[in-house]
């Protein structure tokens, strides 16, 4: 057996993992602070930094399959690299981007399409690969964490730099960040051991497979649910506080309370992950959620409730990453961790649109959120019972033998 | 506690206090905004897959 490089050690390989993680949410996260400011620089509208943020997801979320494909093929590193060059010089044009096409272009295509191939997803399908067995949920709890805290490190330093150099060098600045990313990436090259356990199948094959598998089409719709319930609380929890004439400090309070929290859930899910069954600790979450729902719309809301309501769900935030992405690792090997992870992650976007959206028009129709609550707790329960029947084995097609 | 538990408490320890300085930060600079008359602006929430 060869020696593994120094570069390439367990422990390189995940703090490198969770730098780009890091850089790449962090310096996501903080395009929020540009709004203003640099709509107020070029003369456009706030619908026009909007209409580009929204391009930039939508092609995110439909690029993630495909850059994992391109992942399992040609290695995460590889992947990694360019999508963190594509994702630099998106963020570097937006500096000089003087028209709403321009920043379309750099803001929405190019950042969004860095984003599918440079960031947290194909780590986590890199951290499946490379990092041993007994470490893997580990690991990706601690990409999780470190993905949700880079924005606790990115907005201050993005907010300095808008106030001393403006938002245009603030940007260009931030892009230098971003370009650490190909460097990063290079202990995260290879596709690691091979597992003796897993059949050599095709792309198209381990798709059919897994499409056709009961468990990760329960796995799928379990994580729909995740990205329904983020949205609709990320979006509308500030509205609905004040509705209840909750003040704004408070609502400050809770997202930051969420976030705080998040980071803490997201680690103890991948040491937990490693210890207990994930479909278990899946439902448990979901049915975590259901309750806390339910506690808070039917318990009189109070400054205390508020802030327990956001520490509990913040536990219960981003926990489910790493189970979900080490149950696709589990059922399937890591051969096409990277496209089926990608697929699972794309039915979380699509979710996450569904909440955002339907909390706004049940609110229009209702003048309340009730029903998006209860919608809410529907889902949670629903999603509970789901990940019941999950195996938590390799699927029979693509254990080694069988293809 | 084994050594590798020791470690990944550590590691926790790290996150969760980094995290929870971001936390104050944000409030503070929330809490700043509205004082200074410049609307209400909201701490971001935080999902790597948004």
């Amino acid at each position: 057996m060869r020696p593994v490089p120094w570069w390439r050690t367990p422990t390189l390989v995940i703090a490198a993992g969770c730098a780009i993680a890091v850089v790449t949410f962090g310096t996501r996260t903080s395009f929020g602070l540009f709004t203003a400011p640099l709509t107020d620089l070029r003369g456009w509208d706030r619908e026009t930094f909007a209409f580009a943020i929204a391009i930039q997801n939508l092609l995110w979320g439909l690029g993630q399959p495909f850059a994992g494909g391109i992942a399992d093929r040609y290695g995460a590193g590889r992947v990694l690299a360019a999508g963190g060059a594509v994702y630099a010089l998106g963020v570097a044009l937006m500096s000089v981007s003087t028209t709403p096409a321009q920043l379309a272009l750099s803001g929405g295509v190019l950042v969004g399409l860095g984003l599918s191939g440079g960031s947290f997803t194909i780590v986590i399908a890199a951290f499946a690969r490379l990092v041993s067995p007994d470490r893997r949920s580990w690991a990706m709890g601690v990409a999780t964490a470190a993905g949700s805290m880079g924005q606790f490190l990115f907005a201050p330093l993005g907010e300095s730099f808008i106030s001393a150099y403006g938002p245009a060098t603030a940007l260009l600045l931030l892009s230098g960040f971003v370009a650490l990313v190909p460097i990063l990436a290079f202990s995260l090259t290879g596709k690691g051991e091979e597992d003796p356990a897993e059949a050599h199948v095709g792309t198209r094959e381990a798709l059919r497979t897994a499409i056709r598998h009961p468990s990760y089409l329960m796995l799928t719709c379990g994580f729909f649910v995740c990205g329904f319930h983020i949205a609709f609380i990320s979006t509308h929890l500030p509205p609905y506080l004040t509705d209840l004439g909750f003040s704004h400090s408070l609502a400050a309070w809770s997202l930051s309370l969420i976030g705080l929290f998040n980071v803490i859930g997201a680690y103890s899910a991948g040491i937990l992950g490693g210890q207990y069954p994930r479909r278990l600790l899946l439902s448990g979450i979901y049915l975590g959620r259901g309750l806390a729902f339910a506690l808070f719309v039917l318990i009189p809301a109070s400054t205390a409730t508020v802030l327990l309501f956001a520490a509990v769900i913040g536990l219960l935030w981003l926990s489910t990453v790493p189970l979900t992405s080490g149950l696709v690792a589990l059922m399937f090997g890591t051969r096409h961790v990277g496209l089926l992870f990608g697929v699972v992650f794309l039915s979380h976007q699509i979710g996450a649109f569904a909440g955002a959206l339907l909390g706004g028009a049940i609110y229009e129709r209702a003048g309340n959120y009730d029903p998006m609550w209860v919608l809410c707790i529907v889902l949670s329960l629903g999603a509970a019972l789901i990940h019941l029947p999950i195996h938590e084995r390799r699927a029979p097609r693509l254990a080694a033998g069988t293809a | 506690m084994s050594r590798r538990g020791v470690r990944d408490l550590l590691i926790g320890l790290l996150l969760a206090g980094v995290a929870f300085l971001g936390t104050l930060y944000q409030v503070n600079e929330s809490t700043a905004s509205a004082h200074q008359g410049k609307g209400e602006q909201l701490p971001k929430l935080f999902c790597p897959l948004h």
